[in-house]
């Protein structure tokens, strides 16, 4: 604060000033777009009646009954356990296989290594839509691509979407043939980013391949662990496509995620603030995650000499 | 060196040119982001420069446009939401309709706005409404009478029933009684319908030959259904099934065929009473045992939740004989299966029982009056004999009215196809479809219950008694 006084008339204008006009029309768009909505959610799902809410200053009643609703209603309390399941049934397999395949095609692979990156990031580039609509058809029963493996294999059919049991696995799967390419690329960038010199050395010192990845490569490479995985986390959570391509919720709600619910809650039952309320939920969750992320796991690491290597 | 110095001044007098372009989009973008709050749908432009002031003023507009409206002696403009609830290039056939009632009428211009899937058309329709910015006639769900009616945004026809269009030979008697079940509502009309239909079972000729059924007699009963599905069946060596006897699917949110099963077991889950359900009947649960007996005793239906829009490529590739689904997907049907299909009435179990589908046209509450009477000219037109009888032919849907029957367009068509005439005839048996108080909501429950049993999660008892739990509690504010 006392530079503020210390500077010169002109320096101002530069030192303070300027930089918040550059930053005026993206901070403007962060307020009207995100934030102010943030704020009428809150408002909205906390007023005890569902009237207009549209003026800021309207009169109002604080309550939590919106949050009691949703809190007595299994349709809804089985929405978040569903989300949380799907969101460390996809996080935990994609990392794990985007890393060993990062691995492989930045070290191993010896042939068409671009036609291997290709192919993998590839999924990533289609629309979530298109993808939701080629898994429809490989899971479809009879002669979807999966009853004729299965038919080959000599196996019955399992029907994925048609049973609860499965049918959230079912799109478990499809995300993370969808996701993979797209975190394997921030691997490979992790990757090259470590020193030469590094790995010269570990080899000189008589480090095999296991043991440069466990020492050396893994260690380094923290930093975009913990972004990936906040990534892959968030990801998880918000996801909602292909529940309307492929299960609307369905069957018996087995995946019937948290985003699909609050928009039949908003446009359908026709209850903005019961759906508010459950945003406001969801809301928490993802600020927990990016909290987790940003002071937590990303300062414990920070502290580590290795990983400044890397930033 | 010189060559990159080159280079820069190359770069230098491309960018100043774009530089200025990149600026003016910038702004250009913020204008009309900006606008957005007033400005988010066409009708709203075509209301401001009504006003004939405010339409030069108005920034999104351009010259062009504002004099192309005051050249033309400004026609009444109307917005017109339509979904599409059925495969098929419906939206396309629409916009050809509309297209001809605006070369028709030069003093009214309807704006025919494609809205999507059934439940998108609803979404949208309760937003414009929340936004204060409502179309002006929209096709919706005969389903969504009661949730436009709590939420004050139709009004009824019986006023303007005086003011007719002799030569659009509009006559609300002349609608089949099936289809104003739905749309009615306190002795007043609130919906006109348009795009109606009823569930027809469709079956596979040439399942029944190979099996020696006689093609010509399709299964009138609930027993008759099961034993010829069994018949009809085909499995490999190994037992595998190739051929399953019956696909009734009912998923997502849909009850309908389950309504239907309620109605032939003899008493509908909805009584025609906004503010009841009756799902824990000893009949619903039948219908539902029935049901999940199908695939668990008899074994002829594949296991769980079937999928609405597979189900019918099912009956196509030949996986399953028999089909319930709606008479909207006939004309696919017919395209793509290799076999000679059948049509016939939902088997009976004490009587034969449908609910009826699909949407009506309602004029929106609090428009000006001239909108209003154009909007009731073309809600006119579009039932006219002659169009509601091609709209029936191009689509599926079945004729809503005995004078499109008669014309001479249908009777040649259902010369050529017999199949299209079964839900016409279906109809005297047909029923109210569930329309209640915050009706998503309930449905929803309905369809829980089903997909829980099926998936054998739950008994029946267990599912269809919580369900009724469930329902009274959120009915319980409409029940007087």
């Amino acid at each position: 604060m006392m530079t503020l006084f210390r500077l010169r008339p002109g320096e101002h204008y530069k030192k303070f000033f300027l930089p918040y006009l550059l930053i005026a029309p993206g901070l403007f768009f962060i307020l009207a777009f995100t934030v102010y909505p943030l704020f009428q959610i809150i408002r909205m799902s906390l007023n005890a009646s569902t009237e207009d809410m549209s003026y800021p200053f309207h009169p109002w009643t604080t309550t939590f009954e919106h949050y009691q609703a949703i809190f007595n209603d299994p349709v809804y309390v089985d929405s978040i356990f569903t989300t949380i399941k799907f969101m460390i049934y996809t996080t935990l397999p994609t990392v794990l296989i985007s890393f060993v395949l990062a691995i492989w095609l930045s070290r191993g692979v010896r042939y068409l290594k671009t036609f291997h990156q290709m192919s993998y990031v590839y999924p990533m580039i289609l629309p979530a839509v298109s993808v939701a609509s080629i898994w429809l058809f490989i899971y479809t029963p009879h002669y979807g691509l999966f009853a004729h493996i299965t038919d080959i294999l000599g196996m019955n059919d399992p029907t994925m979407l048609r049973r609860p049991e499965t049918a959230l696995k079912a799109l478990v799967i499809m995300e993370i043939w969808r996701q993979v390419g797209y975190f394997t690329l921030f691997f490979i960038a992790g990757l090259s980013a470590i020193p030469q010199e590094v790995e010269e050395a570990a080899a000189l010192d008589g480090a095999g391949r296991l043991k440069t990845l466990w020492y050396i490569q893994l260690p380094l490479m923290w930093p975009t662990w913990i972004f990936v995985m906040t990534v892959a986390l968030l990801h998880g959570l918000q996801t909602v496509d292909p529940i309307f391509i492929m299960t609307q919720g369905g069957p018996s709600n087995a995946t019937n995620l948290m985003l699909y619910q609050m928009y039949q809650t908003a446009f359908f039952y026709n209850d903005p603030a019961k759906s508010s309320a459950f945003a406001t939920i969801f809301l928490l969750m993802t600020s927990f995650i990016a909290i987790f992320q940003v002071y937590g796991l990303d300062r414990l690491w920070r502290s580590d000499e290795g990983s400044h290597a890397n930033r | 060196m010189k060559t990159i110095i080159k280079g820069g001044e190359k770069l230098k007098t491309i960018w100043t040119p774009f530089r200025t372009v990149f600026v003016l989009s910038l702004f250009l973008m913020v204008f009309v982001l900006s606008g957005c709050g007033q400005n988010t749908s066409p009708k709203e432009n075509v209301t401001s420069s009504k006003q004939n002031d405010t339409a030069s003023n108005s920034s999104t507009s351009t010259s062009q446009q504002t004099s192309e409206m005051k050249t033309t002696a400004s026609p009444v403009q109307l917005t017109f939401y339509y979904p599409v609830g059925v495969t098929g290039p419906l939206s396309e056939i629409m916009q050809k309709m509309v297209q001809q009632f605006n070369d028709e009428h030069p003093n009214i211009q309807v704006k025919a706005v494609f809205t999507g899937s059934y439940n998108d058309n609803t979404a949208k329709i309760i937003t414009s409404l929340k936004g204060g910015n409502p179309p002006d006639v929209v096709i919706s769900l005969s389903q969504d009478l009661t949730m436009l009616l709590d939420l004050d945004a139709i009004q009824p026809f019986d006023e303007l029933f005086a003011s007719k269009d002799p030569a659009l030979q509009f006559d609300e008697s002349d609608f089949f009684p099936a289809f104003m079940l739905n749309s009615s509502r306190d002795g007043k009309i609130w919906g006109i319908p348009f795009q109606r239909s009823t569930p027809v079972m469709y079956y596979n000729k040439e399942a029944f030959k190979e099996a020696n059924l006689d093609p010509q007699k399709p299964p009138e009963t609930w027993d008759e259904l099961v034993k010829m599905a069994s018949q009809t069946m085909v499995k490999d060596k190994a037992g595998k099934v190739q051929r399953w006897g019956v696909e009734i699917p009912i998923s997502g949110t849909s009850t309908w065929l389950f309504e239907a099963l309620a109605i032939e077991a003899g008493k509908d889950i909805y009584n025609g009473n906004p503010a009841a359900i009756e799902l824990d009947t000893p009949e619903s649960k039948h219908a539902m045992q029935w049901l999940i007996d199908l695939s668990k005793k008899y074994k002829v239906m594949p296991e769980g939740v079937i999928d609405w829009s597979a189900a019918s490529t099912d009956f196509t590739s030949g996986a399953t004989t028999f089909l319930y689904h709606s008479p909207g997907s006939l004309s696919a049907i017919m395209k793509q299966a290799p076999f000679e299909v059948g049509v016939a009435f939902l088997p009976k179990d004490k009587q034969y029982g449908v609910p009826t589908g699909g949407g009506n046209l309602y004029i929106m509450k609090g428009i000006p009056e001239e909108r209003r009477q154009a909007a009731w000219t073309f809600v006119q037109w579009m039932v006219a004999p002659d169009r509601a009888a091609q709209w029936s032919i191009d689509t599926g849907y079945v004729p809503v009215r005995k004078a499109a029957e008669q014309t001479k367009l249908w009777q040649d068509y259902i010369a050529g196809r017999p199949q299209a005439q079964i839900a016409l005839e279906q109809l005297p048996y047909a029923q109210a479809e569930l329309d209640t108080h915050k009706r998503s909501e309930v449905q929803k429950m309905v369809a829980d219950a089903i997909q829980a049993v099926l998936s054998g999660s739950q008994s029946i008892d267990d599912a269809f008694n919580n369900a009724q739990k469930q329902i009274d509690q959120v009915l319980k504010p409409y029940q007087k």
